[in-house]
């Protein structure tokens, strides 16, 4: 019985191995229409956001050039009063390093001259009259870490020491180089550091800060700006490595109603939250996400004459953890009047919100950091049927 | 010692297949009428009555025990061990008479079944699928979101066509035991008792042509497992129009069952590897069923059976949704009527002297059996097939090797529906000796 149970064993075994491995001769896309007609369709479902309202912001103004990035942001400097989206003035910080070795002809020779040479790569405000900035050293050593606009340079900031005033100058803020010339004085001050294989440790840079008494421009010193130093024939440039922007704002805009304001830097922006509570969007496959923001691109595309409100190029949806954190979930330019954000890995994070498995807890608009302007937006808030805020979902319900 | 080892690997490797009956269907193809409810019903009482059209509930056999009424198990004389494997290809036509042709390939059942008091008490034990699920389609739509008056700002270029793939595959197992016991010499008795127990998967796949959709996948596994029972009685009757022939009538009911069931859906998507899954509880009941049937064997010679089964599917209730019942909705199930007869002949009859050909068996039947599902509001899903087998004596007394056809057609090609042509094709060793006897001599 052993050995013919043994042997039953074997032969079914043999022919059910055989039966197994046999192959489907075609993949079936027969029978297809008797699954529900439904079933595995996508559907559309258009949500405006549950919450969107005015938030605020503190931008990470600093940065710093580096082999692997050369996106130092600009530092902003200056005072401008708009009339739409109001006042904001902006103090910069720049440092220099040095980036060749120096000759011997230039450690050893006479300074001839030193010039700061700003490079504006930013205009917003009054295009004609020249913009009064005083110049001031910086005592102390800084670092262009992690600073955040309204923090720079306000009372209980210990990183920034400042000097005193070298000079006040006027800068027009459409030249592509504005040359301040520095004064004897200050050159025999700082020669010692000027002329030393230690320049970027010895010196630390400067304050650029708006005096007020001309102008109504802020101006951003960008990429290419420069302390040259002429010693012993030998010319040198140190080029601008670091910058910070301090950025101080007023309530007195001027903002329509029905519309929510949101600046790059500093002041206002807008925040939300999404309404995914439907059962429709709970644990369903998402295959599409988008959220459209509406801007009200007329209100402000008419300035006074000779004003320049540069338009954002760029604007980033960021979402708060409940850790804490702020996390970058997508960026988007502004086309027809529209913002929509939608990427792959957009699309996983609200994935994972609709799954309940996300820490965000809320959405906030904010802009990249190395633009690093003054820029403003006017977004439809949720009272303008026909232009709410609004994430459009794709899914597949599921039974 | 080679050739033993050989059997002996062959032997493991089919009891493995044994245990993992779901994995092992995981890549096959089958009918998508198998999508529907719990799956497609499966019918083996015997590899003898397989092939007879799967009637039999009234047979006494000599050579076989019936697992379609546990009152059989009372006539047992030696220990039987029963297994095969089947195989079934399917070809599929809609209504445009497009086809495609899938196979699958099973294990089908294991029995066991030995006497306490020989002809008086017997047990049995088996394992077999209850049902199976085993499909696989796919579906290309086009979809246009800015036909959807929510989408605010799809352009033409978001149109896309996207694909489907709709795939199931396990099913529920039962193992049973059950006893036979003979009140005297008309009528017997006897009762089972059956664990069903199993994981039905449904898979959604689904993929865009245009990247700015992402696909998905959504997997829906619910494991079932609960107990049922079967009471059966068969009474028989000798020399009822000649000397040594016989006329048996059974009956059987099983009783409603509660499966209890757990629900787990997994989504995912091709960006995002990681899963999610939700977890649901709750059960599902089974109804009962009634089957009788008929059976008439001349002198060992001609068997005649005839079998009417009815199940009362549309008391089917269950809490989570399945393809075709919508907990609250649509619920397209139906009682399930079945009609099956059949016939056998061994020219040889009990004479183990005669010829070989004279000793085998040569079958034949015939079924029809309306499926408890409707995919399709009002449309029964009506199967027609004919059965047939030969049975081989081997060389070890007792011992048979049984290869069973049958040919059919399940459903129509009409409108949605489509039209099965399946053969299956059956492969069974059936081995009987005499066991636990006390040598009178030692």
């Amino acid at each position: 019985m052993r050995m013919n149970v043994l042997r039953a064993f074997g032969w079914i075994g043999v022919v059910s191995l055989g039966l197994l491995t046999m192959a489907c001769e075609d993949p079936a896309n027969v029978g297809g229409g008797l699954v529900e007609e439904q079933a595995g369709a996508p559907v559309v479902i258009a949500k405006p956001l549950a919450t969107f309202a005015p938030d605020t912001l503190n931008d990470i103004t600093s940065g710093v050039l580096s082999s692997q990035n050369t996106g130092l942001p600009p530092a902003l400097a200056g005072k401008v009063v708009d009339d739409l989206f109001g006042t904001v003035e902006a103090t910069g910080y720049i440092d220099f390093s040095q980036v060749a070795s120096l000759s011997s002809d230039f450690t050893d020779g006479t300074i001839a001259e030193v010039v700061l040479a700003l490079v504006p790569k930013y205009l917003y405000g009054d295009t004609l009259t020249p913009v009064s900035l005083g110049l001031y050293d910086m005592s102390e050593d800084w670092v262009a870490g992690n600073q955040r606009a309204r923090d720079v340079g306000q009372p209980g900031d210990t990183a920034f020491v400042v000097g005193s005033e070298v000079l006040t100058f006027e800068g027009t803020p459409t030249d592509s180089v504005i040359s301040v010339p520095m004064p004897a004085a200050w050159i025999t001050a700082n020669a010692s550091k000027l002329q030393n294989e230690d320049f970027s440790t010895l010196f630390h840079g400067f304050q650029l800060r708006p005096t007020g008494a001309m102008g109504n421009a802020v101006i951003g010193m960008g990429v290419g700006t420069n302390l040259r130093v002429v010693a012993g024939g030998d010319t040198v440039r140190y080029f601008m490595s670091e910058s910070v922007s301090g950025i101080l704002y007023e309530d007195d805009a001027l903002i329509p109603a029905e519309r929510l304001h949101a600046r790059d830097g500093a002041g206002p922006t807008v925040g939300f939250t999404l309404n995914l509570d439907s059962d429709s969007l709970k644990r369903v496959p998402l295959n599409r996400f988008r959220l459209v923001l509406h801007v009200d691109t007329l209100t402000a595309a008419n300035p006074p004459a000779n004003f320049v409100r540069p338009p954002l190029t760029e604007v980033q949806l960021t979402a708060r953890l409940s850790n804490g954190l702020e996390a970058l979930l997508a960026t988007t330019t502004l086309e027809d009047g529209q913002l929509i954000f939608e990427s792959a890995n957009l699309r996983n994070d609200i994935q994972a919100l609709m799954l309940e498995e996300s820490l965000i807890e809320t959405f906030r608009l904010n802009f990249p950091r190395v633009n690093n302007t003054i820029g403003s937006l006017l977004l439809y808030d949720l009272q303008v049927s026909e232009k709410q805020p609004e994430a459009i979902l794709t899914v597949t319900p599921v039974n | 010692m080679m050739k033993r080892t050989s059997f002996r690997l062959f032997g493991l490797i089919l009891a493995a297949l044994w245990l993992l009956p779901a994995s092992a269907q995981n890549i096959r193809d089958g009918s998508i009428y198998s999508r529907y409810g719990l799956g497609d019903l499966h019918t083996f009482a015997s590899s003898q009555l397989q092939a007879m059209g799967g009637s039999g509930l009234g047979l006494r056999s000599f050579g076989y025990v019936n697992f379609g009424n546990p009152a059989a198990f009372a006539d047992q004389f030696p220990t039987r061990l029963s297994l095969g494997a089947l195989y079934q290809g399917v070809e599929i036509t809609d209504a445009n008479d497009n086809r495609s042709r899938l196979s699958t390939g099973s294990l089908n059942a294991v029995q066991f079944t030995f006497p306490i008091k020989s002809n008086k008490i017997g047990v049995g034990f088996g394992f077999q699928p209850y049902s199976r699920i085993n499909y696989r389609v796919e579906r290309t739509q086009l979809f246009d979101p800015a036909s959807n008056p929510g989408d605010t700002v799809s352009e033409p270029a978001d149109t896309t066509t996207y694909r489907v793939r709709f795939a199931g595959n396990g099913g529920l197992q039962q193992i049973s035991g059950g006893v036979g016991y003979r009140f005297n010499n008309w009528l017997a008795v006897g009762a089972t008792a059956q664990f069903v127990f199993g994981l039905l998967t449904e898979e959604q796949e689904k993929d865009f042509t245009s990247t700015a959709y992402a696909g998905d996948e959504v997997r829906t596994s619910t494991r079932f497992y609960g107990v049922t029972g079967t009471l059966g009685v068969l009474a028989h009757r000798q020399q009822v129009l000649r000397e040594f022939d016989e006329l048996a009538a059974g009956l059987t009911l099983t009783l409603p069952a509660r499966l209890n069931g757990s629900n787990v859906q997994t989504i995912g998507s091709q960006f995002e590897p990681d899963t999610v899954s939700t977890l649901k509880e709750g059960v599902v009941r089974l109804p009962w069923g009634v089957r009788g049937g008929l059976a008439y064997t001349t002198d060992s010679r001609w068997t005649l059976v005839a079998d009417a089964w009815y199940e009362p599917w549309s008391n089917f209730e269950s809490d989570f949704n399945l393809p075709g019942y919508t907990v609250g909705g649509d619920q397209f199930v139906q009682d399930r009527v079945r009609f099956s007869a059949g016939l056998e002949v061994v020219p040889g009859g009990r004479d183990l002297l005669a010829r070989y050909l004279a000793r085998t068996a040569y079958r034949i039947g015939f079924y029809y059996d309306r499926a408890y599902i409707t995919p399709t509001a009002g449309a029964d899903v009506n199967i027609w097939a004919i059965t047939g087998g030969l049975s081989l004596p081997a060389l070890f007394s007792g011992t048979r090797i049984d290869i069973n056809l049958e040919a059919g057609t399940r459903g129509t090609a009409e409108n949605t529906l489509v039209r099965d042509r399946f053969i299956k094709v059956g492969l069974n060793v059936k081995i009987g000796e005499r066991w636990f006897n006390k040598p009178k001599l030692r």
